[in-house]
């Protein structure tokens, strides 16, 4: 008998397009697979996190959709947030010097026509 | 008797400490802005458009921030993660919201807070919360008690090895002490056997 290991896979999420994700962010993002999130609520939090809308994306919107195996820390509601507090795996430090989170994501389906 | 506090809108710039979203509101930033007076200003989130606002309850502190995404409904409360469960529901009281209403952001009832019994103001989240802390905590206590035991059995082996130290010591005393009462074995009489003799 193989071990087989287990991993629980949390979504559907999206992220819409929009002045906020940009054709070049969105591009970054496919191609890395991973989404990085600043500090929440304007920059008050103390700990950056990754948000994204919870469910599919909605049909007329153009964004993409993703699975991670990123537990969510707060996933009640609109939005699913991943903070980086105590997870050392999920930081990043952008050249500019700034400290993001970061998760590795699974993109199931993209919609986003000037991507193309 | 339920005490109701007002809200009170504070300046946009109020800073909110640690802000982490700490209840959810099954509101939209339209019915909360009818039932509160909130007055909500536009911004620019990491998802796209928001709303946000900051207030706090008449006479309580602290201030916390609400944050609404534009076509969702959900308001989401935000402050510190250490704050009192007491001092969320009292806010979320002063929005005319019932706190049972409202949720954690794991998805648990934030609870009404009016039962007087102890173990009911434990409402499910902060059980949950402590089972979980628990449960991380667990392997620690284990470990504690394997420290432990291993230390008994420490402390047993160094009684056993002094009691056996104590044999040890005793049997090399005893020929000594023998002398006295009888024959050391050595060929010599003892000290009894010469004062008889």
């Amino acid at each position: 008998v193989r071990n087989h290991s287990i991993a629980e896979v949390c979504g559907p999420f999206h992220r819409l397009a929009g002045t906020t994700q940009t054709v070049d962010v969105m591009r970054k993002i496919l191609l890395s697979g991973e989404l990085w999130g600043g500090r929440p609520f304007g920059g008050q939090s103390p700990f950056p996190a990754v948000q994204a809308y919870a469910g599919v994306l909605p049909a007329a919107e153009e964004g993409f959709e993703f699975w991670t195996f990123a537990v969510p820390d707060a996933s009640y509601g609109p939005v699913a947030y991943w903070r980086r507090y105590g997870r050392e795996d999920r930081l990043v430090r952008t050249d500019s010097g700034a400290t993001v989170a970061r998760i590795d994501i699974l993109i199931t389906k993209v919609s986003i026509a000037q991507l193309s | 008797m339920t005490l109701t506090a007002t809200f009170i809108q504070l300046p946009q710039d109020t800073a909110i400490t640690d802000a982490w979203p700490v209840a959810v509101l099954d509101e939209t930033a339209t019915s909360l802005a009818r039932r509160a007076r909130i007055r909500w200003k536009p911004a620019t989130g990491e998802l796209g458009p928001v709303l946000r606002a900051v207030g706090k309850a008449d006479g309580q502190e602290p201030a916390f921030g609400l944050e609404a995404h534009e076509g969702h409904r959900g308001v989401y409360v935000f402050g510190q993660e250490t704050q009192s469960e007491e001092a969320v529901r009292c806010f979320v009281r002063s929005l005319g919201l019932d706190p049972a209403a409202a949720r954690h952001p794991d998805g648990s009832s934030l609870g009404s807070g009016l039962s007087s019994s102890p173990m009911r103001t434990l409402v499910p989240s902060m059980r949950e919360r402590i089972l979980r802390r628990m449960a991380k905590l667990q392997p620690y206590v284990e470990e504690a008690q394997l420290l432990g035991e291993a230390l008994d059995a420490i402390r047993g082996a160094e009684s056993s090895s002094q009691a056996t130290l104590r044999q040890q010591v005793r049997k090399r005393r005893r020929p000594a002490s023998a002398h006295i009462g009888a024959s050391a074995g050595n060929g010599y009489p003892s000290e009894r056997e010469r004062i008889a003799a």
